[in-house]
């Protein structure tokens, strides 16, 4: 069951955002939508959201403050912020990039636009947390290799002098301490096996490209 | 009809020196002589200066690793024959020294029964070699440079193909 992507709005604007919210309910959103900021950074600490869409214009702190207040805890590559500007000004679109936004929408929204910057951004989160996990088994497997080498080795050590000291004097040590010996050398032997079956597959990269996100657009939801 | 009877001799390659001397153990129960290298550089020195009937090489080697001797040595014309000691890890290194005529390999940890046998067929695999070495260089000298001609292009060919599938 595929999870649906959850957007939490603020926006002043309470009777275009609730028509809004529903039509992106309609496209396989769950949303959330709030009428100031002040409760923003305690809903964001308690609930999983995928993205905000950030009205520029609000009474009290306005988008820009809220937003500088958003990257404080979450950096743009984990929370995609949108802000929602109803002004044309380059100054503003200028200043919504340098307060950490990830991308803008203008007022009133055009529907099948909003949508698509959305997914935008939705698949790039998804996109750089694939990398950052493949980058994380990458490491894990390199580590395991390296231990797994480092043990080996002086076990094949004692493995193979404890053979030889066998056969050299085959009744000088005691069966039952070979016997300990031996079950030790399994103990560790199985260690070395689990550790070689909990290597992990690598996310394959290249799989997830721009198709991927083509074909979560059309499901409407994110893996 | 052991391979013992005539005088065999070994070249262990590892870097850890307890492994080197247990292999020597083994070697020496089996009346084989023996002699050490600590990595592929240093193997490969002894390769120039003397004969060997069998190379047993580790591959994870500081300085030259077991893969990079057994090319070297191949494009010198040293075509003594390679068993390699893997780990786990080594996987695509173990295909890569097959590919370059590695005739077999012993994992770690082993067990002595099994390094004896791969040790007594690959020297009989080596005896066998030198027979026919010795039939053709008794047929005449062109047959046996034209046999040693193929064998040199054989090996300089895998080590040309390995060259480029290390690279994609």
């Amino acid at each position: 069951m595929q999870k649906k992507p959850n957007i939490l709005i603020v926006d002043d604007d309470v009777v275009h955002t609730v028509a809004f919210s529903s039509r992106l309910q309609r496209r396989g959103f769950d949303t959330h939508h709030i009428p100031d900021g002040k409760t923003l950074i305690e809903l964001l600490s308690k609930n999983q959201f995928n993205l905000v869409l950030l009205d520029i214009d609000m009474p009290g702190l306005n988008g820009f403050e809220l937003l500088k207040l958003v990257r404080k805890t979450y950096p743009a590559g984990v929370l995609p912020v949108i802000m929602l500007t109803s002004s044309n000004s380059s100054q503003n679109i200028q200043e919504a990039f340098l307060c950490g936004a990830n991308d803008y929408i203008h007022k009133p929204v055009n529907l099948d636009a909003a949508v698509a910057r959305i997914y935008g951004q939705l698949s790039a989160v998804e996109l750089s947390r694939l990398h950052l996990e493949s980058e994380k088994i990458n490491t894990m497997n390199a580590m395991i290799t390296t231990y797994h080498h480092e043990i080996n080795n002086p076990l094949a050590i004692a493995i193979a002098t404890l053979d030889a000291l066998i056969q050299a004097q085959p009744n000088a040590i005691p069966e039952e301490s070979i016997q300990r010996m031996r079950r030790a050398f399994s103990r560790i032997l199985e260690i070395l096996a689990a550790m070689k079956n909990n290597q992990q597959t690598v996310v394959r990269f290249d799989k997830y490209s721009a198709d991927s996100k083509m074909i979560n657009f059309k499901k409407g939801s994110l893996k | 009809m052991s391979p013992a009877l005539d005088v065999r001799k070994v070249l262990i390659v590892d870097d850890e020196a307890d492994l080197r001397d247990i292999f020597q153990g083994i070697l020496s129960d089996l009346n084989i002589q023996s002699e050490q290298a600590e990595n592929g550089r240093a193997a490969l020195d002894l390769l120039r200066q003397k004969e060997f009937h069998l190379v047993l090489c580790d591959i994870k080697m500081p300085e030259m690793d077991g893969i990079d001797c057994l090319m070297n040595a191949q494009a010198e014309g040293v075509f003594t024959p390679f068993v390699f000691v893997t780990g786990y890890g080594d996987e695509d290194k173990m295909l890569q020294a097959m590919r370059l005529g590695a005739l077999d390999f012993i994992s770690k940890p082993f067990d002595t029964r099994k390094v004896t046998e791969v040790i007594f067929r690959i020297l009989e695999v080596g005896a066998r070699k030198n027979r026919i070495h010795k039939l053709l260089a008794n047929s005449g000298p062109e047959i046996y440079d034209n046999y040693l001609k193929n064998e040199k292009m054989i090996s300089l060919m895998r080590i040309k193909n390995n060259k480029g599938a290390k690279g994609d």
